[in-house]
């Protein structure tokens, strides 16, 4: 798509909805947010700037579409059975708080299982996408 | 007892590492490993003996009451010990024999699963622990009958054990599972006090047949006698631990455990005795009439399995004692058997009975090995087969109420089993013949197995006081109460010993006659057996293959617009059925009301909607459709859903994007559908989306006692430490489904990313 106005865009808008989206995924445990919402969020930023720069763009990415989807899929597990080390049933959420001095951070394989969530939704989306694409030459 | 059964399961894994590290001796090498467990067990057996039980327990799925337990009585003693006492022969004997035969590591690997499978079978103290190992031996038997996987044989015939054994599993599964939930538990030691309660349960009839089916599928009792047979096309050592100590024992040995908890009744006698005779008896004439050295060996065991299964079905005393005694001896014998004719095989090249003779002076230790298993076979003194022939009549003289037919079929079928070993021994090795390439005595690890397992044979029967406390220790757990069992050859001059001398004498002269009866029977055969159970059970196979076929070219015809119509009638119907059948029009409540701007929105969308449906434009179709998305979307805000609503418009700007991105590629918006069909669609879409709002109306007026909402409102942020209660169900509470969820997606994709690659590849050449 040859649109000078759309490239720019595109270009400055990729980190942007990418950054934001990291912002929506980890606020999602409390307020409006989550891994999905995020990694839809971040999937169409991505999917915006390939869409105008055609399939060349996805060609010389250096993360491939798969790959977010295969470590998402590996992270997920990972929070999933991570609970067994404590000898707890799968998908048992483990918390452990880390106390920084001027905050207080609750982390837990939750928002681990999050995170996969985020990877596997920009992975799923764009390996659909990228494939259409492929399949009928977009440029 | 967990320790070495996962040391064994450990040596699978580690086999084709020694298999490439020591391509020499890997049989002797493994052998290791399970007689270190041996040792353990006999470091038992004084315990054990004295009526000690062991049990080792831990938790699985607590709230399905399934455990890993493990239990260890005479009974599992006395299993544990053929299978790795014979395990470790076999391996030492598959170092000899294995050794020129390519995928030895795989068959090393398989062979140690399987042993650990089934010393996890024979040692598990909870029934669905026992149904896992139970399906575990029929996995690993599969591989490794058709360890030969080039061979279409040999593929067949792992394919037929496979689906035989593995129909009588599933059935077994289902016959545990009404167990557990008559008794309230799964755990063998507490079965074991239920008896009365599940013999006295209406569900006693289905529940003991589908057990039995799972017992005799694998136990290859008539009618599913005929995988065993086909599976010799594995590799020797293979039938020889199959036959002899293994997988068939299986069905044996989960009748002798359930005998306390499920037997004593009139119809477990009649069914297992019947079925149990009329195997005996017909493996026994049919092994007479074959030609294949591992032929001959295979209907023999059948034959031993249905005496096993008789003498459990009557259920006595004495019969436990005969059955569990013949177990021994049938192991003992049939391993040697098995090995020698794979040491024949192996040094002439054919196990064809006619073509063999005179191998006497050749292979004078085979010979005397093969003559030593053959008499115990036979049932001859001085060997254990003997005594173990002499228990059998006792039992079947005094069994109740079946005696008649159980005596008559025993002493034919034994007769046979004279005739058998008369005719194999003197085939092989008295039959004058001359042999036109040299033949030379087999090296000592081919024959040592065998020679210990003769030796076995004739040393306990002249010496049974090692033997005795051991059956003791498992007729005792059988019969649930301890016994005594005293072992000896010569009984006294009575009605036995009489009988005895009968079956020899009908053996014998069937032997001589040998020449006038087996071309007859072979004619017999022909008449009797010309429906050959295996082909009709392929048959069958095929028959639901193009079944399947035929359905899934009838449903999956490739229109996505006929998809579409049959999924929206059938679930509109089922769904509207079901309304129908539990209808109370509760309408009078007051709907809540509306704002006058959701009024607003809720117009809009239902006028994008009528908009679709009219368009004459593919673009315009799908623009208005964005518009109803988004004011959906709208409508989760003004109702506070903000998670819902954010995804929703994500949702819908990729829907819209994906759709351009493809439009060019769909076919040509087609504009004539008949008024007839315009109206079947509108018709259908009307049925569904007066349904949905029924379903609405009807969900608002259900009145759940306590909805999950609440619990989950105030646990959320106790429980999950998050506020947003969306998120929390979505990756703590309900975590479950968003991991399938999840899984789905992926394969999805991975799925519309190989499909668009194959069909690239596929136009590029």
């Amino acid at each position: 798509m040859n649109s000078i106005i759309l490239k720019i865009t595109a270009r400055y808008l990729k980190p942007v909805s990418i950054i934001f989206s990291i912002y929506v995924l980890l606020r999602g445990h409390n307020s409006p947010g989550g891994g999905f919402i995020a990694g839809l969020l971040a999937g169409s930023g991505i999917l915006f700037y390939n869409l105008t720069y055609g399939i060349d763009a996805i060609r010389n990415t250096y993360v491939k579409p798969q790959t977010y989807l295969i470590l998402g899929l590996v992270i997920i597990l990972s929070s999933a059975t991570m609970g067994f080390l404590f000898l707890k049933p799968l998908l048992t959420g483990i918390w452990h708080t880390l106390d920084l001095g001027f905050l207080e951070l609750n982390l837990g394989t939750p928002l681990l299982f999050d995170a996969g969530i985020y990877l596997l939704v920009i992975g799923s989306l764009l390996t659909i996408t990228s494939s259409i694409m492929e399949e009928i030459e977009w440029k | 007892m967990l320790l070495s059964i996962s040391s064994i399961f450990l040596g699978a894994a580690l086999a084709s590492f020694i298999a490439r590290k020591f391509t020499k001796n890997v049989g002797i090498l493994l052998a290791i490993i399970p007689l270190s467990s041996l040792g353990y067990f006999l470091s038992l057996y004084e315990k054990v003996r004295h009526g000690k039980v062991f049990t080792t327990f831990s938790p699985w799925v607590d709230a399905l009451n399934i455990n890993l337990s493990f239990y260890l009585d005479g009974l599992s003693m006395l299993f544990t010990l053929l299978i790795l006492g014979i395990g470790v022969l076999v391996l030492v004997y598959s170092n000899g024999y294995m050794r020129h035969h390519d995928g030895k590591s795989k068959f090393y690997s398989y062979m140690m699963l399987f042993m650990g499978a089934m010393l996890g079978l024979v040692l598990a103290g909870n029934l669905i622990t026992l149904y896992v190992f139970w399906e575990l031996t029929g996995i690993t038997s599969f591989l490794l009958i058709g360890l030969k996987h080039t061979q279409k044989a040999a593929r067949a015939a792992a394919l037929q054990a496979l689906l035989v054994t593995e129909l009588g599993g599933l059935a077994l599964l289902t016959g545990f599972i009404i167990i557990g939930n008559i008794s309230g538990s799964y755990e063998i030691s507490e079965l074991l006090t239920g008896h009365e309660a599940l013999t006295n349960s209406p569900l006693y009839t289905p529940l003991l047949l589908l057990v039995l089916l799972g017992a005799f599928t694998k136990s290859a009792q008539f009618p599913f006698h005929f995988w065993l047979p086909s599976a010799m096309k594995a590799p020797t050592p293979v039938s020889a631990y199959l036959h002899s100590a293994a997988m068939v024992n299986a069905g044996i040995y989960l009748l002798a455990r359930l005998n306390p908890v499920l037997g004593n009744t009139e119809m477990w006698q009649n069914v297992v005795t019947f079925f149990g005779g009329i195997t005996m008896l017909a493996g026994a004439y049919l092994s007479l009439t074959q030609k294949d050295l591992k032929a001959i060996l295979a209907y023999v065991t059948i034959s031993a399995l249905g005496i096993l299964m008789m003498l459990i079905g009557i259920g006595t005393f004495l019969s436990v004692k005969a059955a569990l005694l013949y177990l021994v001896v049938h192991a003992l014998y049939k391993a040697t058997l098995f090995m020698v004719a794979g040491t024949i095989d192996e040094k002439t090249g054919t196990r064809h009975i006619d073509q063999l003779g005179g191998l006497w002076s050749k292979m004078p230790v085979t010979m005397a090995i093969s003559v030593l298993a053959l008499l115990s076979m036979a049932g001859l003194p001085p060997m254990l087969g003997y005594i173990s022939k002499e228990f059998i009549y006792e039992a079947g003289q005094q069994a109740p109420g079946v005696s008649g037919y159980v005596l008559v079929f025993s002493i034919l079928a034994n007769a046979f089993m004279v005739a058998v070993s008369i005719l194999f021994g003197y085939k092989i090795f008295f039959k004058k013949k001359s042999w036109t390439k040299p033949i030379y005595e087999a090296g000592y690890t081919f024959w040592a197995g065998p020679a210990l397992l003769a030796a076995l044979s004739l040393i306990l029967a002249l010496f049974p006081q090692p033997l005795e406390p051991l059956l003791e220790a498992s007729v005792g757990a059988v019969k649930a109460t301890p016994i005594r069992v005293d072992l000896k050859l010569w009984h006294g001059f009575n009605v036995v010993f009489i009988l005895s001398l009968v079956t020899v004498a009908i053996g014998i002269s069937l032997f001589w006659s040998r020449k006038l009866a087996l071309p007859l029977f072979e004619k017999l055969n022909k008449r009797l057996f010309y429906i050959d159970l295996a082909h009709v059970f392929n048959k069958t196979i095929d028959y639901l293959i193009t079944i399947a076929k035929k359905n899934t070219s009838f449903f999956q015809h490739g229109y996505y617009r006929i998809y579409i119509m049959v999924i929206f009638i059938v679930a509109s119907a089922l769904v509207w059925y079901q309304l129908y059948s539990t209808w109370t029009w509760q309408f009078t409540a007051d709907l809540s009301p509306v704002s006058y701007y959701a009024l607003a929105i809720i117009i809009i969308i239902c006028i994008a909607g009528i908009a679709v449906a009219v368009s004459r434009s593919r673009l315009a179709a799908i623009i208005t459709i964005g518009v109803a998305g988004f004011g959906i979307a709208l409508l989760y805000i003004i109702y506070g859903a903000i998670d819902l609503a954010i995804t929703q418009i994500f949702v819908e700007v990729l829907t819209l994007v994906l759709f351009i991105m493809v439009f060019h590629k769909l076919p040509v918006f087609s504009k004539h559908l008949s008024r007839t069909s315009k109206a079947r669609d509108a018709f259908i879409a009307s049925t569904v989306g007066i349904l949905m709002a029924a379903l609405v109306i009807k969900a608002d007026h259900l009145n759940l006692s306590y909805p999950v909402s609440n619990y989950i409102a105030q646990n959320s942020f106790k429980e999950g430490h998050g506020r947003n209660i969306v998120n929390v169900i979505l990756v703590d509470f309900r975590a479950f489904d968003t991991l399938g969820e999840v899984l789905v997606i992926s394969i999805a994709s991975l799925g519309i990313f190989s499909l668009l690659k194959i069909k690239k590849s596929k136009t590029s050449h």
